[in-house]
């Protein structure tokens, strides 16, 4: 491909990128606040189990009824 | 000779127009962006709570690979685990138990991408053999004999993906785009490798998918290419050129195969991209030590994680189910988790003895998987 032709490719990229809608970013942020807060119950990195027995991935204790 | 000349000037004074053109255009953009950061991240995070204590614990460690593990990938049953490595092995590990369920050899080193089909029963695998392969898993066969070529690049396989059908009841709109990111491998010992084959790799990853009749797979190369292939007849349904090694991050629209969005900021190579679990932001890593967040519809970088007693680059990325905590793998051989929000850093991990290059948490976003060295 020529440079005139790569030049052209990267304008109309360009001209793409300008045209596109954008918002402002205290709603994008006030949004992604919205989305932790209705899925954060269900993020268990963040809040830990509510009762240690949930965790599947827990060392089971040393005695068990055979 | 006269009309050779005119015609070189011609193509001159286009070439300067069109840069003309190009620069009025990226100054637009930049004001266009910078009209509406109208806050800051970490202003609004302010008023909220913070987090509570982080507690994590290195639960079960899965030993076997002998080399560097490259590629670790979680199965939707958020039990089994697939791991790749520098010494040509795929393994399939049961977490819970930590059993290795498969193993495959692979005809090449380096394997470094792997990933497991959304039905469970079939992974995908590349490396410095430049082919994406298919095994499907049962109990009964060796996997190695049912194996499907899928797609093959010019050069090494640095990333593949399912495209997961399921993830579309989750995403609310409707457009399908493709998040690739280009990365030019470090000369460093490991990688010394990798970088004679060629200097340029791309990261795929996918967000939503195409209503799929039939699978399909997205690959990242060395050729700087990504590429969508059908799984059932191994044709390439789309490719996405545009990668030009340049620190950037490219959207792509998987319909199209064009680019829609791209995303700058970071001061050198990038790693790993993830998309925000809503989809409308993409956290990313970096050698320059450290994670960005973008967000798509601000089209703008709107968080920075880093510090300055982190000097070393970032391997990998992931966020937790709901995305406020950040994960990063660096080559100092801790994960470091970030508040999204707030941007500070709340934990370390240390559980690695060397570089950590890959991480994944499960799709029920409990347990976080990690490889390096010679342990995932």
């Amino acid at each position: 491909m020529s440079s005139v032709a790569q030049q052209k490719k990267a304008v109309e990229q360009l001209r793409i990128e300008c045209n596109m809608q954008r918002k402002p970013v205290s709603e994008c942020v006030r949004d992604m606040v919205a989305y932790m807060e209705e899925h954060g119950s269900k993020d268990r990195l963040v809040l830990g189990f509510p009762n240690r027995k949930d965790n599947p991935y827990l060392e089971k204790s040393g005695c068990a009824i055979l | 000779m006269a009309t050779e000349e005119l015609r070189v000037d011609c193509d001159i004074d286009s070439i300067d127009a069109l840069s003309r053109e190009a620069e009025t255009l990226k100054a637009r953009l930049e004001q266009e962006r910078s009209q509406l950061n109208d806050v800051d991240l970490s202003e609004v995070a302010q008023r909220l709570d913070p987090l509570p204590p982080f507690i994590m614990k290195a639960r079960r460690i899965l030993k076997g690979h002998q080399g560097k593990v490259l590629c670790v990938g979680w199965s939707t049953d958020k039990r089994h685990v697939v791991s790749s490595s520098q010494d040509g092995k795929l393994l399939v590990w049961d977490a819970f138990t930590t059993n290795k369920e498969h193993a495959v050899t692979m005809p090449t080193t380096w394997v470094m991408a792997c990933a497991y089909g959304p039905s469970g029963t079939v992974v995908a695998c590349g490396g410095l053999d430049n082919k994406c392969t298919v095994y499907p898993l049962s109990l009964d066969e060796d996997p190695a004999t049912k194996k499907k070529l899928v797609g093959t690049h010019t050069s090494y396989l640095s990333c593949c993906k399912f495209t997961n059908s399921d993830q579309q009841k989750v995403s609310t709109n409707s457009d399908q785009q493709v998040r690739v990111c280009c990365r030019r491998s470090v000369p460093t010992q490991d990688q010394q490798k990798v970088s004679t084959n060629s200097d340029q790799q791309v990261r795929v990853c996918c967000r939503r998918s195409v209503p799929t009749q039939g699978q399909q797979i997205l690959t990242g190369s060395g050729d700087s290419t990504c590429c969508l292939w059908d799984v059932e007849s191994g044709h390439m349904m789309q490719c996405f050129h545009g990668h030009s090694c340049d620190k950037s991050i490219m959207v792509w629209d998987m319909r199209s195969g064009s680019c829609v969005q791209v995303f700058d900021g970071h001061e050198s190579d990038v790693n790993s991209v993830k998309f925000y679990p809503s989809g409308d932001a993409i956290a990313t890593a970096s050698d320059d030590a450290t994670c960005r967040l973008f967000d798509r519809r601000a089209d703008r970088e709107v968080g920075c994680y880093k510090k300055e007693s982190i000097i070393f680059g970032c391997n990998a990325v992931d966020l937790s189910l709901s995305g406020r905590l950040l994960f990063g793998g660096y080559n100092d051989y801790v994960v470091h988790i970030w508040d999204v929000l707030k941007g500070n850093r709340v934990a370390m991990l240390y559980s690695h003895e060397n570089r950590v290059s890959c991480l994944g948490i499960s799709p029920d976003g409990t347990p976080l998987c990690t490889g390096a060295g010679t342990t995932p």
